[in-house]
């Protein structure tokens, strides 16, 4: 039990068996219970086949003549998969069961642009129907109501984009240090008041006792160290410096680009997923130190999959379904779903085997403990034992 | 009248505004001129006093009884309100405008102010050729690299453009309405293939029909390129008929969700299908007939074989329809909250009325009660581009910072022509939220120079750093024109440029400083090329020293970058004597050189490019003396049958670049049919050919019976059709002859081309079709003129110079100036910033008033009513 289900113990609320159709706000925020979930976009749509490797499928190596991985280059992980070499940091999670990979996801009429298909991804949208908000920001800002003292979600990349709401707390920065290198204050206005006067107010004021909170806080956190010196390194040892501050935020977002390799994609993919395990890896180290890696789930998305063959210039164009990994060290790690048939391919492209949305609803159920989400409609009994019982 | 509220410096009052005083108003403002002769009185007490004047006036005399709040004279607050929610802000020339007029006066200004077409120009390549889209597929990596910047170029400059409209137009009216249709129909960039030139006719389809009929508006959008695209449109055909336009159309453009079932989607996917896209003849919409679903529909109810303008009419009969576009434009005019039935209903009865017409709508909603509510006067909260249009158009001297307004912009959340997808953007306390508020600030403290040059107190200082932002970005008629962009971290990019003639350097210029970049410490990297300030700048050197160069150089001098941002310089090209040169041809030398070639020039590191300026070069091959020229075929579909059919082909090719004597075209699309070895013919039709290559309508044409417009011209070989060919005039019958004569060359040609080799097959049936009837061909009607096409790279190889977005004519270009002026007019900086509510309602913005001007924009930034209006 965490601290925040203890008070609420202790201020006469139970703790568990509470209905999960209660609207109740306070009711609702009962079931929260302190984990965060770090959500890494692969940006240009990784190759999945190229990533968690079907060694045993002949039709892999004969769709894939010149870039399919020999057996020299990849790490089993059993009889019929393995990863991409450089992924080879990874394997201290995968030995510790903290590594887990779910195949075949993606969603039904695809769409093969880049911009349309992460906003799907971003929004739980399809290619029959647009998402709208970020996919998990409704149910966190309703599982955490406006209790927090930092922030629904911060995003170490641009913006907070279609995760940012009204009704929540979601912060950009590059930085901490920078968002705080100017001061903000807002003026209290006298006089005349309407409604949306005061609303704008109000978010002015919640900006501002965040950025206090956030400063006093990072005062005494030191900087991260034994990270490395790249991205994505970067931005997630921007992301312990937060943890490690005691910051009350539930989601972060990350990002490492380069994954659309079209021509000459052996070299380039390697040198991507070389700094996405590295990074990985190195947060793990440092977050387990910290004792917050149980807390903690990293996954990650892409727009979409790539083509079971290659192409033409030693590279891969745009696919749809591909497998997606998840980190922590609350996860009963292993390999989930099934593996697209690559002698069934629909217009070149592997069919997904599960909707990327069972992945969302698992993490919303099993991760944050939000029962009831706007995905529930897609609970999949193959991802069910993803997380440990606590 | 105008003398009241102090002379005008612009004179630029809208020509058709032609002020129709009533009694009351006369007597209104004549009054403290009478009392007071000598003007001893300040203008602001005179207002006052006319104002009251007015009310006595109009109370006595009680004209109108039932509307007499729109016969009031407009207080300083109601205009306010009035053109800030109309347009963006309130600008000194409004004020002046303003002056004297009813509420019923003003709002007719407001309508006989809309335009159709925009003051500034759009961009030349808007109007120019389409690039040809379809060469991607045959492109490698570099020359899509290279493609692909052209078209982001392009649409930084659309973007530049638009903005630059939004800050200078007489009609600000019709560019917030512009504005609201991107938003309501939205369409991105990024989802439309690089089609940049789509993106330019959506928003022209906008101003066209933006304030006409609501049914045109629709019949329009579904003709839309670049909304066929974006939905995915163009390929949805009777047998999988692609449900996304059709869905959004209902719940997004028209109806709203609720209102419609699954099914009512699926019928309404079928009465689209076949609502495509030219590209052969330049990007324009095509009722793709032979897509089209021709079968019976049930849509609300009715069962009929329709198509999409029936599908709009249809939806228009809806009651829901009414309600959504009233609801919209209620939104747009009043508040962000929901308006109430009572609102709604009287507008919803008015449009089914007048079959949607959009102006009245809008028209009666400014005439409503609840338009000049106090309530409703802080109801919006100001979008990223009202925030920043507003204050530039109302200040004046901001509007020096135009260049990068799109890229601050896109940074709180709203990148015009991108939006996030096709719900538009989360208005309201969306633009708001934590994370955008801080930045929010930052935007308009830079854009107010609130933030300059670190010392904001500082006026002067500021005063001059805006100054220096003026005049770099006129295009010198001789000399050397760069077009350049960069992004600045802790100060801007210093370069220099040279001459150089092989390894000699012949001239060099002094260091200068690059004063049109992007704050990456403020605001973060560009990110999206497409969003790029692109600026030109010029440099003399004798013009000795240009004839004798061979290249330009361009050194990249202050690099710089943190964890918090970068300085990078990007050259995009060089012009000279009407030629230009791409960056992206040049070599680059730098402790970073960029991977792709098609990048050089883009500096991240200290270091230079090289860009070739060979005149000679681009020239050569050009004049070749024979009158039929092509400077490329490509093959663009191609298909052999199956089974009873093997011996049936369609063959697509595409003639780029086309000339012949006294024309040329961009294109000629031909088709070649086959049903045996025997048979050839070779068609043409009304879509074929930009522009159009024959002009001959016959009764004997193939005439597509389901559009009743698409004409087909057939050409075969044996005695068939004679009829098509004799419709031509002579002209007309010689391109024809040139065609035919040259097929094998053609076929050859579009072999090489090919970089899939996709086509190899039905490339290789036609090759050997046409030797078999090299002999028919020799002796056809065809091989009578002998004429024959040679091929012509050159003609493909002439690139347009970039287009040049002039800057807006600034009028106050610094903080002591607008002092002056406002002093000039009597009235405080706060009359032109805020809401329609007086500044007293705001006790710190009102003590403020015994500060300094900077120190009056501070407190206005600082404080939550500037967010809103």
């Amino acid at each position: 039990m965490n601290r925040r289900n203890m008070l609420m113990q202790l201020l006469g609320f139970g703790a568990t068996g509470l209905s999960l159709n209660n609207n109740n706000l306070l009711a609702d925020q009962l079931q929260v219970n302190g984990q965060r979930l770090i959500l890494l976009e692969l940006s240009g749509a990784n190759d999945g086949l190229n990533t968690l490797v079907p060694h045993s499928d002949e039709q892999y190596y004969s769709l894939r003549p010149n870039i399919g991985l020999p057996k020299s280059a990849i790490i089993m992980l059993d009889d019929d998969f393995a990863l991409h070499q450089s992924l080879k940091p990874l394997m201290q999670l995968w030995e510790q069961t903290e590594l887990a990979w779910v195949h075949g996801l993606g969603y039904p009429k695809p769409n093969r642009s880049h911009f349309k298909s992460i906003a799907l991804w971003e929004t739980g949208g399809d290619g029959k129907a647009d998402g709208e908000r970020g996919w998990l920001t409704h149910d966190i800002e309703h599982a955490y109501g406006q209790r927090l003292s930092d922030a629904h979600g911060i995003s170490l990349v641009d913006d907070m984009a279609v995760f940012d709401s009204p009704d929540g707390r979601w912060l950009s920065m590059k930085s901490a240090s920078k968002l705080l290198q100017t001061d903000y204050k807002p003026t209290d206005s006298e006089g005349f008041t309407n409604p949306l006067l005061k609303r704008v107010e109000q978010q002015s004021h919640e900006l501002e006792s965040m950025l206090a909170s956030l400063s006093s806080k990072l005062d005494k956190v030191a900087d991260v160290k034994k990270m490395p010196a790249t991205g994505l390194g970067r931005q997630l040892s921007e992301v312990i410096r937060l943890i490690r501050a005691g910051l009350d935020t539930p989601v972060y977002r990350i990002r490492i680009g380069g994954f659309d390799t079209h021509e000459n994609q052996l070299g380039r993919h390697a040198r991507r997923l070389s700094e996405l395990s590295e990074a990985v890896a190195a947060t793990r180290l440092t977050l387990k130190q910290d004792n917050e890696w149980d807390n903690t789930l990293i996954i990650s998305y892409s727009e979409f999959g790539r083509r079971a063959a290659e192409n033409k210039s030693g590279g891969t164009d745009h696919g749809t379904a591909a497998p997606h990994f998840l980190a922590g060290g609350a996860l009963n790690g292993g390999l989930y779903g099934r593996s697209p048939d690559l002698s069934n391919l629909i217009d070149g492209d592997p069919a997904h085997t599960l909707d990327y949305r069972s992945l969302y609803e698992q993490v919303l159920s099993g991760w944050f403990n939000i029962g009831e989400n706007q995905f529930s409609g897609y609970q999949s009994h193959e991802l069910n034992t993803l997380f440990k019982q606590v | 009248m105008r003398n009241i509220m102090g002379i005008s410096v612009y004179g630029r009052a809208m020509s058709n505004w032609k002020p129709k005083l009533n009694c009351g108003l006369n007597l209104a403002s004549m009054l403290p001129m009478i009392i007071f002769p000598n003007n001893r009185l300040s203008k602001t007490n005179a207002l006052v006093i006319g104002f009251i004047a007015c009310l006595l006036a109009s109370m006595s005399l009680t004209v109108r009884a039932a509307q007499p709040s729109l016969d009031q004279l407009l207080t300083t607050e109601d205009a306010r309100h009035l053109f800030s929610r109309t347009g963006f802000g309130y600008s000194l020339a409004q004020h002046d405008q303003a002056g004297g007029l009813t509420r019923r006066e003003a709002i007719d200004l407001v309508m006989q102010g809309f335009a159709t077409n925009p003051s500034v120009a759009m961009p030349a390549w808007v109007t120019a050729d389409a690039p040809f889209h379809w060469a991607r597929r045959d492109m490698n990596r570099t020359q899509r690299v290279r493609f692909e910047r052209d078209r982001d170029q392009e649409l930084a400059q659309l973007r530049q453009w638009w903005i630059s409209e939004m800050l200078q137009s007489p009609s600000p009216q019709t560019e917030r309405l512009v504005l609201f249709w991107h938003d309501l129909m939205a369409t991105s960039y990024h989802g439309v293939n690089y089609q940049s030139l789509a993106m330019a006719k959506q928003n022209a389809m906008f101003r066209q029909h933006g304030l006409g009929n609501f049914g045109d508006l629709l019949k329009a959008l579904i003709r839309d390129p670049a909304m066929l695209n974006y939905l995915d449109n163009e390929n949805s055909r009777k047998q999988s008929p692609n449900e996304n336009l059709a869905r959004e159309l209902l719940e997004r453009f028209s109806m709203g969700e609720g209102n419609y079932t699954e099914k009512t989607v699926k019928e309404a996917a079928r009465a689209l299908t076949g609502y495509s896209v030219s590209h052969d003849y330049n990007l324009s919409f095509r009722f793709e007939t032979w897509k089209h679903d021709t079968g019976d529909k049930e849509l609300f109810g009715q069962t009929g074989k329709f198509n999409g303008d029936d599908l709009v009419d249809l939806i228009l009969k809806q009651p829901a329809s009414a309600e959504f576009i009233a609801g919209r434009f209620w939104h747009l005019l009043v508040s962000d909250s929901q308006p109430t039935q009572a609102d709604i209903a009287p507008l919803v009865e008015e449009l089914r009325s007048n079959q949607f017409d959009l102006a009245t709508l809008y028209q009666s909603i400014l005439m409503s009660e609840a338009f000049w509510q106090t309530d409703n006067r802080i109801a919006r909260v100001k979008s990223p581009i009202i925030l920043q249009v507003a204050a530039a158009r109302s200040l004046e001297y901001p509007k020096l910072r135009w260049q990068t307004i799109p890229v601050t912009s896109a940074s709180i959340g709203m990148s015009i022509f991108a939006p996030p997808n096709v719900s538009g953007w989360h208005e309201g306390t969306a633009y708001t939220t934590a994370g955008r508020l801080k930045q929010r600030n930052n935007v308009i403290d830079m854009l107010l120079g609130l933030k300059a040059s670190g010392d904001a107190s500082n006026a002067s200082m500021v005063a001059n750093e805006m100054q220096s932002l003026m005049g770099d970005s006129m295009m010198k008629a001789s000399g050397i024109t760069l077009t350049m962009a960069a992004e600045d971290y802790h100060g801007p990019v210093k370069y220099r440029v040279e001459l150089r003639r092989g390894d000699d350097a012949l001239w060099e210029s002094a260091d200068r400083i690059w004063m049109h970049g992007h704050d990456t410490l403020q605001f973060g990297r560009v990110n999206d090329m497409s969003n790029m300030p692109w600026q030109h700048t010029s440099v003399t050197p004798p013009i000795e020293h240009i004839e004798r160069a061979d290249k330009v150089r361009v050194y990249f001098l202050n690099d710089t970058a943190g964890r918090n941002g970068d300085r990078n310089l990007y050259v995009r090209g060089v012009s000279l004597k009407d030629n230009y040169f791409v960056g992206s041809s040049g070599t680059q030398q730098s402790t970073c050189v960029p991977k792709n070639s098609a990048d050089a020039g883009n500096l991240y590191c200290n270091g230079y490019v090289d860009i070739p300026i060979n005149i000679v070069a681009l020239s050569e091959n050009i004049n070749t003396s024979n009158p039929y020229q092509v400077g490329n075929v490509r093959v663009r579909w191609g298909n052999v049958g199956k089974g009873s059919g093997k011996n049936r082909s369609r063959l697509e090719l595409t003639l780029e670049t086309v000339k012949a004597p006294d024309q040329q075209w961009r294109n000629i699309g031909i088709a070649m049919y086959s049903n045996s070895a025997e048979h050839a013919d070779l068609r043409i039709d009304t879509y074929s050919c930009w522009p159009d290559c024959f002009v001959s309508t016959d009764e004997c044409l193939w005439l597509d019976e389901i559009d009743g417009v698409t004409q087909t011209w057939v050409f075969p070989l044996d005695d068939e059709h004679q009829c098509h060919y004799q419709s031509l005039d002579d002209k007309e019958r010689r391109l024809v002859d040139a065609i035919w004569m040259s097929l094998p060359e053609f076929i050859d040609h579009a072999a090489i081309a090919e970089k899939d080799r996709r086509y190899a097959k039905v490339l290789a049936l036609w090759k050997q079709r046409i030797q078999t009837q090299q002999g028919n061909l020799n002796e056809s009607r065809y091989a009578k003129a002998n004429n024959r096409f040679v091929f012509n790279s050159a003609l493909l190889r002439k690139v347009q110079p970039p287009a040049i977005v002039q800057a807006p004519e600034v009028l106050i270009t610094a903080m002591d100036q607008l002092q002056s002026q406002l002093k000039l007019r009597g009235i405080s900086v706060f009359d032109l910033l805020l809401p329609g509510v007086n500044v007293s309602a705001f006790p710190q913005l009102d003590a403020s008033l015994q500060q300094p001007l900077v120190q009056q924009l501070r407190a206005y930034s600082h404080h939550a009513v500037s967010q809103l209006y």
